[in-house]
């Protein structure tokens, strides 16, 4: 992969390595723990997992910015038991043209065109 | 078993051309008619929870593949009764309330990762767990691996 490409995964918790793994303020919360392996936050940063902490809307990148998005088992355009979900909108909004969103592992991609 | 009982991962497979928020809709909307046709029980949001016997309580989110293999690993068990088996009951997460949440499941708390899971035995409420947690303690009750629950490989970056 380019090697400056941007690369995002909201909901991430490392399980793609190498990316931006995006997450709400939930995550500092003393009981928040890794759904995979119960890895604390802490201990994900310590395994050299980078994070950027912010709300699901807005994301804090600029249009056609970004040049991949994951979502893994997030919440997407509802309401969830953990508040507002994961925006399709938002992720659109930021992908570059010819940016890929892939979700649920692969299960689906979209392309911006 | 019925073979064209479909699996609760399945639920979650993406027709073609649907978005993932359709998907996961269209899995919600899906999900109790899958539970009462296994040998699991749906459970309605304004039930009572347990009286004097023994129970598992599940509450998962559609949109997590993890939970939807927890509830195939849950039923696979359950239909052969293999192992210290009880009455296991299924709500899902985004159908209820904040308070809902509380009475089914008293002191759990806020909640950061589904499912949530609590064990009632001889009616009183033993164990109350959510995320990694709650699938570890299924899976121990249970008898399988939990790591089973995260089996999807990870995507590499491309």
């Amino acid at each position: 992969m380019n090697p400056t490409a941007i690369v995002l995964n909201l909901g991430g918790e490392g399980e793609i390595p190498g990316v931006i793994n995006q997450q709400g303020p939930w995550v500092l919360g003393p009981n928040w723990r890794c759904s995979r392996d119960g890895r604390t936050f802490a201990e994900l940063v310590a395994d050299g997992h980078v994070f950027l902490i912010c709300p699901n809307v807005p994301l804090p990148f600029p249009d056609d910015s970004v040049d991949v998005v994951y979502t893994n088992g997030v919440p997407i355009d509802r309401n969830a038991t953990f508040g507002l979900g994961v925006q399709s909108a938002e992720i659109k909004r930021i992908l570059k043209p010819g940016g890929r969103w892939v979700d649920d592992y692969g299960a689906t991609t979209w392309t911006k065109p | 078993m019925d073979q064209a009982v479909t699996s609760f991962r399945s639920l979650l497979d993406p027709a073609p051309g649907e978005d993932p928020g359709a998907a996961q809709r269209r899995a919600s909307q899906l999900l109790p008619d899958r539970v009462k046709r296994s040998p699991l029980d749906w459970w309605p949001a304004d039930a009572v929870p347990n009286g004097t016997g023994d129970r598992l309580l599940i509450g998962v989110a559609v949109w997590s593949r993890y939970d939807l293999n927890l509830l195939d690993l849950v039923e696979g068990v359950v239909r052969v009764g293999r192992g210290s088996v009880v009455p296991v009951g299924v709500f899902e997460l985004d159908r209820i309330t904040p308070e809902d949440l509380d009475r089914l499941l008293p002191g759990l708390g806020p909640i950061h990762h589904p499912p949530a899971v609590g064990h009632w035995v001889g009616g009183a409420l033993t164990r109350v767990a959510c995320g990694f947690e709650a699938r570890q303690f299924v899976a121990g009750m249970l008898g399988f691996d939990a790591r089973l629950t995260i089996g999807q490989p990870v995507a590499a970056p491309r």
